[in-house]
């Protein structure tokens, strides 16, 4: 591949669960600050992508409405209804293709303005699924859990323990929701049992929140900033769209988005050569799914990884520092949170949940029930 | 849905009726259900069943056109014991008053799985791997709740 490109700024709003805003004001904020941080105006941005999703906002093309606060009156812009790093993958190839310098990414919902999982089973099959009315994400997410913790004999303690881990890291991170800096697994498993094995606390929050990121390209990132995030990998898969045609107990298209990214950023040992992961786990179970799915250990193994305290914020693997999906999940702007989080570690702007040494990243996002397209970012520093 | 502190909330309901028509495949499995039989397709590449029938076979990339009647006994491939219902008008997960068990059923013979009720059986007792039943409705009148639920056999 001939031309580099970085990420040369990012900025998140604290992620609640009903903000005092507008979702044009939180965006703008959002967007404000990013600019801010590159010390750019709109006038440097040359194309923005937009990721929202109208079923999460109750009107079509909703992110037409949305052009003011992102910046692109009168600019190149382009929009995606998936997660957030789907919308950086386009902005990246964007970039690539030599027409744009600088790319706005910005994702964003609010959880508080739509009935809670509704826009969820619109996704569903309408000649099955939907008519059925036994499926919405927390209970595909169970049948997951089901599959893959009676397959490799994972307990309710350990993936009550990647609540524990996760909600614990989103106590040092000022963006995160749920700062739970005193859970305990105990805790999580007294915790409102949904749908069997998920419980209230192994489920994402409902939450409002927005996340926007540049990109630059290579000349223009190192005017830009001395330091440059480059992105060095990526990877995109699809699986199947009908739940029952899927292997629930792995993950196979984030298997195959990760042995692309690692192809491309010539990575052979991931375990070793990644210093820090940002996983887009909505459910606390899908969390080792994905360790297994990104390589970081055999199938199966997952639960030794958090057994052994290798993923904790001091652990040889760091994932998820900034309290992953479970401590904030705003639906469109999550995988760019993601990313966001493992630029900020390279860059050693972390604060309080600064992973030390961080060289390389991986951010994940994923979209679709039971993470049916899941996107992987590699990113490195100087 | 949740109630701005200092700004005024607007309310937009949204209540579009859509009729899709489920296709000819799905209208075939539908209407085999008022016989009590359940059909689905086999693909003509790989060999693999769908029962629900699918139109495509997305490995093979392979339209699929030959029916097969499936047995209206499975096993259970993963389960969830509900203690939850989505409200579709309000939104939320409700609580239920008695567990619902939803499962992911493999016919035999097929390659893949439905999601359907469990019944006949105490939450504790459902375990991956038992083999089930199709229980249908005395009466039925071609429609997706022709089939009630699975029972262990």
């Amino acid at each position: 591949m001939d031309g580099k490109v970085a990420i040369v700024g990012y900025a998140q709003s604290k992620h609640e669960g009903n903000k005092d805003s507008s979702r044009e004001m939180m965006i703008f904020d959002v967007v404000t600050d990013v600019l801010k941080m590159a010390g750019l105006s709109k006038a440097d941005v040359d194309t923005v992508i937009t990721a929202q999703n109208d079923y999460l906002d109750g009107r079509t093309i909703s992110n037409m409405r949305t052009v003011e606060p992102v910046g692109a009156h009168l600019k190149d812009e382009s929009k995606v209804e998936m997660d957030g790093a789907v919308a950086a993958l386009y902005a990246y190839m964007r970039i690539l293709s030599g027409d744009h310098d600088v790319a706005l990414v910005v994702g964003s919902s609010m959880a508080s303005t739509y009935p809670a999982y509704i826009p969820g089973i619109l996704t569903l099959d309408v000649t099955y699924d939907y008519p059925m009315g036994l499926l919405n994400e927390v209970s595909a997410a169970a049948l997951q859990a089901t599959c893959y913790m009676e397959k490799y004999g994972v307990s309710e303690e350990e993936i009550a323990k990647i609540s524990v881990k996760n909600l614990r890291n989103a106590a040092k991170n000022p963006f995160a929701m749920r700062q739970m800096p005193k859970i305990t697994t105990k805790k999580v498993l007294g915790s409102k049992m949904l749908y069997s094995p998920v419980r209230e606390l192994n489920a994402y929050p409902l939450t409002d929140g927005a996340c926007g990121i540049l990109l630059a390209s290579e000349e223009r990132a190192k005017e830009i900033t001395d330091s440059p995030v480059w992105i060095e990998g990526v990877g995109n898969c699809q699986d199947v769209y009908h739940l029952g045609e899927r292997t629930l107990s792995g993950c196979d298209s984030l298997k195959l988005a990760a042995e692309n990214a690692y192809e491309m950023a010539g990575i052979s040992n991931p375990k070793r050569e990644i210093d820090l992961v940002e996983v887009s786990e909505n459910f606390s179970h899908e969390e080792l799914i994905f360790y297994e799915a990104l390589g970081i250990c055999k199938e199966g193994e997952g639960k030794k990884l958090i057994d052994d305290g290798i993923t904790k914020i001091d652990g040889e693997l760091p994932v998820n520092p900034s309290g992953g999906a479970l401590s904030a999940n705003p639906l469109c702007a999550t995988g760019l949170i993601r990313i966001s989080e493992a630029a900020m570690q390279i860059r050693g702007e972390a604060g309080e949940h600064q992973v030390k040494d961080v060289r390389t990243s991986l951010a994940h996002g994923q979209t679709g029930i039971c993470a049916q397209e899941n996107v992987v970012f590699i990113l490195g520093g100087e | 849905m949740g109630e701005l502190k200092n700004v005024v909330e607007v309310k937009v309901p949204i209540a579009a009726s859509f009729s899709w028509s489920v296709g000819k495949y799905m209208d075939r499995y539908i209407k085999e259900l008022k016989n009590k039989k359940l059909f689905g397709v086999k693909c003509p590449n790989c060999g693999c069943v769908y029962l629900p029938p699918r139109m495509i076979c997305g490995r093979c990339f392979t339209k699929i056109e030959e029916w097969v009647e499936v047995s209206d006994e499975g096993t259970v491939e993963s389960f969830t014991v509900a203690q939850v219902k989505l409200d579709r008008g309000e939104g939320g997960l409700k609580e239920l008053e008695e567990p619902e068990i939803i499962g992911l059923i493999k016919h035999d013979g097929t390659d893949s799985c439905l999601v359907h009720r469990l019944g006949e059986v105490k939450p504790e007792d459902v375990k991956i791997g038992m083999k089930v039943q199709a229980v249908w409705t005395d009466e039925p009148n071609g429609e997706l709740g022709d089939l009630k639920y699975y029972k262990p056999i």
